[in-house]
């Protein structure tokens, strides 16, 4: 029985977690653009640095992926972005995650990259549009 | 090239659940052994405090989803101990409502991912998976 409940519910799960964790890259994008929430760091930031160009594509894809709109292309590019992030900021100070600060980086960047597999699940746009 | 997708994900969804272990089981090294480098807050380390048992439930369920063995069970766990870190012991909430002032997004993506695997399972790459073609 346990088996047919997390059948049954897995895809909803999976939007869940595509929700979470697009709102959670969201944040990032509208922290550095709307200063909501206001962040310190990124109070000088310039669009066309890495700073802030990633926040360029937290931005959009953060924003398509909480509504699941077009989840394979938005997430493989955010999965991209994060890779990078990982290897020109975290990468050379040290090779542990756990010392390097670069965990949420490495988690994003799978998780998204499985997002670009697996798509937008059952609660997004995509599968709303599919339906029509 | 959906379909192409579509035939590798429970292969993507197996990579996922070995890095998500093996990050959780790094933050489990960290409290008992003090590798890579020691953790202030884990410095007097004892079985029976928040901060043991947390990093119990991190070795081993850490191992356990890094090699995917009862991973649902495990995720299961490790997913309420992030919960229980971001609004108990870490208190987050009280540091700002959002994660990224409160610095909880890490404890609300590892919980959201454990809850997703508790649903999904290990994938193909895993001990779960050689278990059931034996059986």
């Amino acid at each position: 029985m346990l088996d047919q409940v997390r059948a049954t519910w897995a895809p909803h799960v999976l939007s869940l977690l595509r929700f979470m964790s697009g709102l959670l890259f969201l944040q990032h994008g509208t922290a550095k653009y709307l200063n909501f929430p206001h962040v310190a760091a990124f109070d000088n930031m310039t669009w066309n640095s890495m700073v802030g160009l990633g926040g360029i594509v937290e931005f959009v894809t953060g924003a398509l992926l909480t509504v699941g709109l077009f989840t394979p292309i938005a997430a493989f590019l955010a999965s991209g972005e994060m890779a990078i992030g990982y290897f020109t900021v975290q990468a050379p100070q040290s090779f542990f995650p756990i010392v390097n600060r670069g965990e949420l980086a490495v988690l994003w960047c799978f998780v998204f990259f499985y997002l670009a597999f697996a798509g937008g699940g059952p609660w997004s746009i995509d599968a709303l549009l599919k339906r029509k | 090239m959906e379909a192409t997708l579509d035939k590798f994900r429970p292969q993507i969804l197996s990579i996922l659940r070995i890095m998500v272990g093996l990050l959780f089981l790094s933050s489990g090294i960290q409290k008992w052994f003090a590798f890579p480098v020691a953790m202030q807050a884990a410095a007097n380390i004892t079985l029976f405090s928040m901060i043991g048992i947390a990093g119990i439930i991190e070795l081993v369920g850490g191992a356990l989803v890094t090699v995917g063995l009862f991973t649902r069970y495990a995720a299961f766990i490790m997913s309420g101990e992030m919960a229980v870190a971001y609004w108990f012991y870490a208190n987050r909430p009280a540091r700002g409502f959002m994660p990224i002032q409160n610095g909880g997004t890490v404890e609300v993506l590892f919980c959201f991912i454990f809850l997703y695997l508790v649903f999904a399972g290990s994938g193909p790459w895993s001990l779960d998976a050689l278990v059931r073609k034996k059986t």
